[in-house]
């Protein structure tokens, strides 16, 4: 059921055995986990069904870091959240990703790669993606060949490609039947009231741009309103706790991390066909799939260097005559003389061999695309979990009188290292197979703290509500539970310690259906 | 350490195996002779340009590494850094050289130069050419 808090009186109180914050990914999972249960679920969402400039405007704020953090540009805050326009690129975290690695500062996670493995088999589902396969094998065809890579360097990973799952539209009608299910929209939470002790939740204030207000009360709150939203609202909450809830230690919005992503070389092929197969999505097990290289965990523990992948992504080359025909023709359908006609018609005339090759694929109903020789190799980082990267509040304020967020991302030596060593042992691997040389970008070569303008992080937002076994060392538990409160949860990439290189997505709804069963058993349903 | 090569004059460089078979040409022209510490002699030069459709981007590369590395100005250093073994016979030599190159970098025995990753034994071949052409 949805309803428009806007429309409700003044001071409305909700009850509801779980209230669920944000109806992104991880809110409208937990959300979905529930229908059918004896559990009254509320879920809050800010915005309405769609975009809205002044509720996105809530998540303005400053990005005082590294550029390409887009703490706003990244964010979307409607029913389905940052889902409204994810490209859908999805893999679990590898079993490395979770254990502590003494080269890692801070690694670790509270829970292992098993305790989360039935919950990405039950994500897979969720984000509309094939089985719960991602190796060589599964992938790999009588049509399409890898290169052997050498085990202890580099190796072949792969995405699933979500079609994207717009959370919002794909289960809006479910939650609309659901009974159980409330969904308010346009209800902003702008604080968590605590018990004197700040050990337990009492309530959830609420507000509506035109200033209604109101709250939420239930026996357990789970906040799901993605990496940033999450820790500014513990710090916002700061009526009890001065620096807000679970920040004893001062770690609430600190170790803020994305995967960096970036151009890192130049690769001169020898064929570019025979990279082909890594550089486009294809179906194979009713999925569909990218295929990338990875760091393998040996290379990765020999090297002391933290997870990277790459892609593969050839140039088309239009160059040839066959495009520049396509360009004419294109040209006289419009009626319009084309510039520079004498010098194209040349390049027709000098290039048959594009002309017919083209002509020759179209007829057969394919797609002629020839390469060019120089491809691009595109990195995904982890990052190293740092104190000093985080999110924290500003002295300005929203329409709802609420501090704005202030984003301070930061690099360490150790992702920049990163990137250099994994590059170059692609490049060795590419060398040795005989595939091509690469050329570094100049900014990998320098080791200062210089990074590229074009860098950007995904949009991954990680880190700020980290999981550690105690309090002092995190935030929450390994069930995703506030330390120092008794029925405040969190779901969402705020709790992941480490990111590992890969997409966050089906990480964050796996956590959420295992924090599902874990509300389901406190609830005793 | 900076090393401006055109890309073009380097794709066609590495395109088709071309510095191994002039390891190979290189090899052939000493074989069994005593290599003193000195210039490759002119005629060999010259039927190693005829291998490169753009020798001076073999020599560019190894000039720039002279520049850095004086002290491997002599070819014997170069071919033993080549690994060219004195006991490798003649017709298997390019099959040995492309195995070097291949061992090069499964073991990141490599060289950046402006940024371009190769194989030490590339290089050091490369920079055969850029020596001064002996009588």
């Amino acid at each position: 059921m949805f309803l428009d808090f806007r429309e409700f009186e003044a001071e409305r109180d909700i009850e509801a055995d779980l209230c669920i914050i944000g109806a992104g990914a991880a809110g409208i999972t937990l959300a979905r986990s529930l229908i059918g249960s004896r559990i009254q679920v509320c879920l809050l969402e800010s915005g309405g069904f769609e975009f809205d400039e002044d509720i996105q405007s809530l998540y303005d704020g400053d990005d005082v870091g590294s550029p390409g953090t887009g703490s706003t540009g990244c964010r979307l805050r409607y029913f389905g959240g940052t889902t409204n326009h994810w490209n859908g690129w999805c893999g679990p975290l590898g079993d490395l990703d979770f254990e502590l690695r003494p080269w890692v500062p801070q690694s670790g996670w509270p829970i292992s790669k098993k305790d989360l493995d039935p919950y990405y088999i039950a994500a897979q589902k969720v984000c509309e993606l094939g089985p719960y396969r991602y190796d060589l094998d599964a992938f790999s065809d009588k049509t399409r060949s890898f290169p052997a890579f050498e085990q202890a360097k580099i190796a072949i990973g792969f995405w699933q490609l979500s079609p994207p799952t717009r959370f919002g539209s794909v289960y809006r009608e479910e939650l609309e039947k659901a009974e159980n299910v409330r969904v308010y929209l346009y209800a902003n939470v702008t604080e968590i009231e605590v018990n004197e002790t700040a050990s337990y939740v009492r309530s959830v204030r609420l507000r509506t741009l035109d200033g209604k207000t109101g709250s939420a009360q239930a026996r357990y709150v789970v906040l799901a309103c993605g990496g940033i939203e999450n820790a500014r609202l513990l710090l916002l909450s700061d009526a009890v706790e001065r620096h807000g809830l679970g920040n004893s230690h001062g770690s609430v919005g600190r170790y803020f991390m994305q995967h960096p992503h970036v151009s890192v070389a130049s690769v001169l092929a020898n064929d570019p066909e025979a990279v082909r197969g890594f550089s486009e999505g294809y179906k194979s097990l009713g999925a569909r799939v990218r295929a990338g290289i990875v760091i393998t965990a040996q290379a990765q523990e020999h090297y002391q260097i933290l997870n990277y992948s790459a892609t593969v992504d050839p140039q088309p080359d239009t160059s040839g005559g066959y495009f520049v025909l396509g360009e004419m023709v294109q040209n006289a359908k419009r009626g319009k003389w084309p510039d520079e006609f004498g010098e194209k018609l040349w390049r027709v005339i000098t290039d048959l061999d594009s002309v017919s090759e083209g002509l020759y694929e179209r007829a057969r109903g394919r797609r002629y695309w020839p390469l060019k020789k120089e491809i691009i190799l595109y990195g995904r980082s982890e990052q190293q979990p740092n104190p000093d990267s985080r999110v924290s509040l500003s002295e300005q304020r929203d329409q709802l009188g609420l501090r704005k967020i202030k984003v301070d991302w930061r690099f360490t030596e150790l992702d920049k290292r990163t990137i250099r060593v994994a590059t170059q042992l692609i490049g060795e691997e590419l060398g040795r197979l005989g595939l091509g040389r690469i050329k570094l970008h100049d900014w990998l070569l320098k080791d200062n703290a210089e990074w590229p303008e074009a860098l950007w992080g995904g949009c991954h937002h990680i880190g700020t509500t980290r999981m550690s076994h105690d309090f002092k060392s995190g935030i929450v538990d390994g069930n995703c539970r506030v330390h120092t409160l008794e029925n405040l949860y969190i779901a969402g990439s705020s709790v992941f310690p480490t990111t590992g290189y890969v997409n966050p997505t089906l990480t964050i709804v796996a956590l959420a259906l295992r924090l599902s069963d874990q509300l389901k058993a406190k609830l005793s349903v | 350490m900076r090393l401006f090569i055109k890309r073009r004059r380097f794709l066609v460089l590495v395109a088709g195996g071309l510095i191994s078979t002039l390891a190979l040409k290189v090899r052939q022209a000493f074989s069994g002779a005593i290599l003193e510490s000195a210039t490759p002699p002119r005629a060999i030069v010259a039927d190693l340009d005829q291998l490169f459709a753009d020798p001076d981007s073999a020599r560019a590369v190894g000039r720039r590494y002279l520049e850095l590395h004086p002290e491997h100005a002599d070819l014997q250093v170069l071919l033993n850094g080549a690994r060219l073994g004195s006991d490798i016979h003649r017709s298997l030599l390019k099959e040995a050289l492309d195995h070097q190159r291949r061992q090069d970098f499964l073991r990141g025995d490599t060289i950046v130069l402006d940024g371009w990753l190769l194989a030490r034994s590339e290089i050091y071949v490369c920079t055969i050419l850029a020596l001064p052409i002996g009588r």
